[in-house]
């Protein structure tokens, strides 16, 4: 066999330089680019989020005046959902599916890089509302309050065109890759075989490509009434603001899935890697994925229960958001039976998956108390569905995104990052995490209103906004150490070398050098079984 | 940079070395359809949830408002242009078709023919509507009816124009003597998408133009 001696031929690209990364159509660099500004949107939105806390410190806080904090948690909102959270899970995959399954590139490259440039473009639509008078209307941009009477700024009209942007962006990306799933996969990597990160971002592809277009029209919607005079939202004519409510959400629940499935995939790679055992329960968590992606298109009034709809459709609703934590119980179950009796290595990806599945399984289970209709009447609107929202995607995204950084970066830069600083890094992150969020709990229990910018004097909501606060701003130094180390491991490359396989895991990605050459394998692997790396003899 | 380089392991044996070698020839799993025909499904998907937001609008705001009707000028009836571009639809879909067939026997010449004539129609499709349009004597800002008929029938039309860009394109590379039959993924992308479009149509035209 003569042809294995050979190396693939090296392409040499047309341009240098800057001109190569943006003619890039290599998914290792177009996930790359996606890290790098989804990165830079979670430090902007991170400043916004300390904005906010600061005004909150104290009861009749003074540094934000009513319209700035409105504006401030809009863009907080927005910036952290549509141009970090959704996306870093896009350059995620961008950059290690291809790997894993054993492909050579995304199934239409030119696409992914679309889906990138459409990315960027929607974020600087979003931020040139600076220039215009910022959107002021929430993340969610409930009607009547965003229709051209009470918003009149042109910035809701950008948000409206930003997050149409967004989404064509997110279409695209997750068409490409739901396609380089069924297409690319390498010889043998049959669906029994490929990880869980990969089914996990399968089934948030279908959601994406599936729930999308709901807000898509209704931002377009939106649009036509407050640019052409139409009157989809006019109460005046008749029109109802439930409308916006009912298509926003649609897309809105299938969307907290989107966001957090990916990261279940994360700890389901990290899990077996750090306590030395393969998956628990691999079957049962890919399908467990499966259900909550079709549940989650099922659930969606539960965000519209003080809003009006008839009781009986309140009841189906909230069986079938609390139907939610079986699928998800599943998978706690699962992941808890890997670390069972396995070895473990708390390096600092593993305890980010172990801080994940404490804070998650908080922001889940308050999120059944909030399914059941008369505890969410009565929680409506107050901090305690903040708290909710932030264990979620503080806890149950953002934790994963750190570990996830930890885990494959060595794999993307050739240079492991500091393992003291990281685990400084996790300790910082997580109890900063809780600090800030859990006091919200008992606030939005005594009723204090979410999206207010003062609030009455009384000395123990005062306290516990303190507290949060200070969570806040130690939040902030942990993403700070995060910045220090990996500016300091990865960009002035004093971080150890990592090889091929730094953490003896044994998946394809791990097959390939750090970081991996443009062809990603010299020649495409024959794989028979799901722990490719870990098989005795190589069949040849 | 590294990642120019010929992969070479730093520890003796690349792990790569380890896994099996692929000889068969094939880089990728055998699937049952390629890459493009599953982006042309997931995209029809897609769509669907598009057209799918468009009905929900329709079926929630003619629950609410009781006066089903433009402020000014005459609701439309199926009578008449409506029905006739119906036709023109739903021959066009067979049209369609009938080329996918012709291409996949190996008759070019059949499928180019069949292909003007599915152009023709859906091209007359959508002079009709605009035709329709002008003589509606209501614009789009005349009440939430005239508003949701202007934008449902208009999103509709915009994906016929591009469903006749997409056959022209088709077309134009028949007769540049592409398309085997072995190979025409295009001319079936653009069937699976034609006929997407004309089942919206008759949606469209059942529940604006007929039940009302």
């Amino acid at each position: 066999m003569a042809a294995i001696d050979t190396p693939f031929p090296v392409t040499r690209p047309r341009y240098t330089g800057i001109l190569e990364w943006v003619t890039t159509v290599d998914h290792k660099r177009i996930g790359a680019l996606y890290l790098w500004t989804t990165f830079f949107f979670f430090v902007t939105g991170g400043l916004l989020a300390l904005a906010l806390r600061a005004q909150l410190a104290t009861p009749d806080g003074q540094i934000l005046n009513a319209e700035a904090y409105n504006a401030a948690f809009t863009m907080h909102g927005t910036t952290m959902i549509f141009l970090f959270v959704v996306p870093v899970w896009t350059g995620f995959a961008n950059y290690i599916i291809p790997l894993q399954i054993g492909a050579r590139d995304m199934a239409f490259p030119k696409l992914n890089a679309l889906s990138y440039w459409l990315l960027l473009s929607g974020g600087i639509i979003l931020y040139s509302a600076l220039l215009v008078g910022p959107p002021a209307s929430g993340w969610t941009s409930y009607v009547p309050l965003s229709t051209l009477p009470y918003s009149p700024s042109h910035g809701q009209d950008l948000w409206l065109l930003s997050l149409t942007v967004l989404g064509f962006s997110s279409i695209f990306g997750a068409l490409n890759m739901i396609v380089t799933i069924f297409a690319l996969r390498a010889p043998g990597m049959t669906f029994s075989r490929i990880t869980l990160f990969t089914w996990s971002v399968l089934v948030t592809s279908f959601l994406l490509v599936l729930a999308i277009p709901f807000l898509t029209v209704a931002g377009v919607l939106l649009l036509f009434d407050r640019l052409a005079g139409l009157s989809f939202f006019a109460t005046s004519e008749g029109s109802d603001p439930l409308l916006w409510q009912f298509l926003f959400w649609f897309f809105g629940h299938p969307e907290v899935y989107i966001m957090v499935l990916p990261g279940f995939g994360v700890v389901s790679e990290i899990l077996p890697v750090f306590s030395r055992k393969p998956i628990f329960g691999y079957k049962m968590i890919a399908y467990s994925s499966v259900a909550i992606g079709f549940l989650s298109f099922s659930v969606f009034v539960h965000h519209m229960f003080v809003a009006g709809v008839d009781e009986t459709l309140q009841v189906f609703f909230m069986i079938s958001t609390m139907l939610i934590a079986v699928p998800t119980g599943v998978k706690i179950f699962s992941w808890l039976g890997t670390i069972w009796h396995g070895s473990l290595r708390f390096k600092t990806p593993m305890l980010f998956a172990l801080g994940f599945i404490a804070t998650f399984t908080i922001g889940g289970i308050s999120g059944v108390f909030l399914g059941a209709v008369p505890e969410d009447v009565q929680l409506s609107d107050t901090y305690y569905v903040v708290a909710h929202i932030h264990y979620v995607l503080f806890g149950g995204a953002v934790m994963t995104v750190f570990a996830a950084m930890y885990y494959w970066i060595p794999k993307m830069s050739g240079r492991m990052l500091n393992e003291r600083l990281g685990q400084i890094n996790f300790l910082t992150i997580f109890v900063a995490m809780n600090l800030t969020f859990f006091p919200q709990h008992e606030l939005g229990i005594e009723g204090m209103p979410r999206r207010i910018f003062h609030y009455p004097q009384s000395p123990e909501w005062g306290t516990l906004n303190l507290i949060s606060t200070i969570g806040a701003f130690l939040i902030a130094v942990g993403v700070a150490i995060f910045l220090w180390n990996f500016f300091t491991s990865v960009i002035l490359g004093k971080g150890k070398p990592a090889g091929d396989d730094p953490w003896e895991a044994d998946t394809l990605e791990w097959a390939t050098t750090s970081p991996p050459p443009v062809y990603n394998f010299p020649r495409i692997p024959v794989v028979h079984s799901a722990r490719p790396l870990k098989e005795d003899q190589p069949h040849t | 940079m590294a990642d120019r380089t010929v992969v070479r392991g730093r520890r003796g044996t690349p792990a790569v070395d380890r896994l099996a070698v692929n000889d068969s020839g094939y880089e990728q799993q055998p699937t049952r359809f390629n890459s493009g025909m599953w982006a042309i499904i997931m995209f029809v998907g897609s769509e669907i949830m598009f057209f799918a937001a468009l009905f929900t609008t329709y079926f929630f705001l003619r629950g609410k408002i009781p006066a089903w009707e433009p402020v000014f000028g005459e609701k439309p009836t199926w009578q008449g242009l409506p029905l006739v571009n119906t036709i023109e639809l739903l021959t066009s879909s067979v049209t369609m078709q009938l080329a996918v067939r012709a291409i996949k026997k190996g008759d070019r010449r059949r499928m180019i023919q069949l292909l003007i004539a599915t152009v023709i129609l859906g091209a007359a499709f959508v002079t009709g509507q605009a035709y329709e349009y002008t003589r509606l004597g209501f614009l789009p800002r005349d009440g939430v009816f005239a508003g949701v008929f202007f934008t449902l029938t208009g999103f509709h039309g915009a994906h016929v124009t591009g469903g006749v860009i997409f056959i022209a394109i088709c077309l134009y590379r028949g007769l540049r003597g592409q398309f085997t039959a072995n190979r025409h993924l295009a001319v079936e992308a653009a069937s699976i998408y034609w006929h997407f479009v004309d089942v919206v149509w008759i949606g469209l035209f059942t529940t604006i133009y007929i039940i009302g």
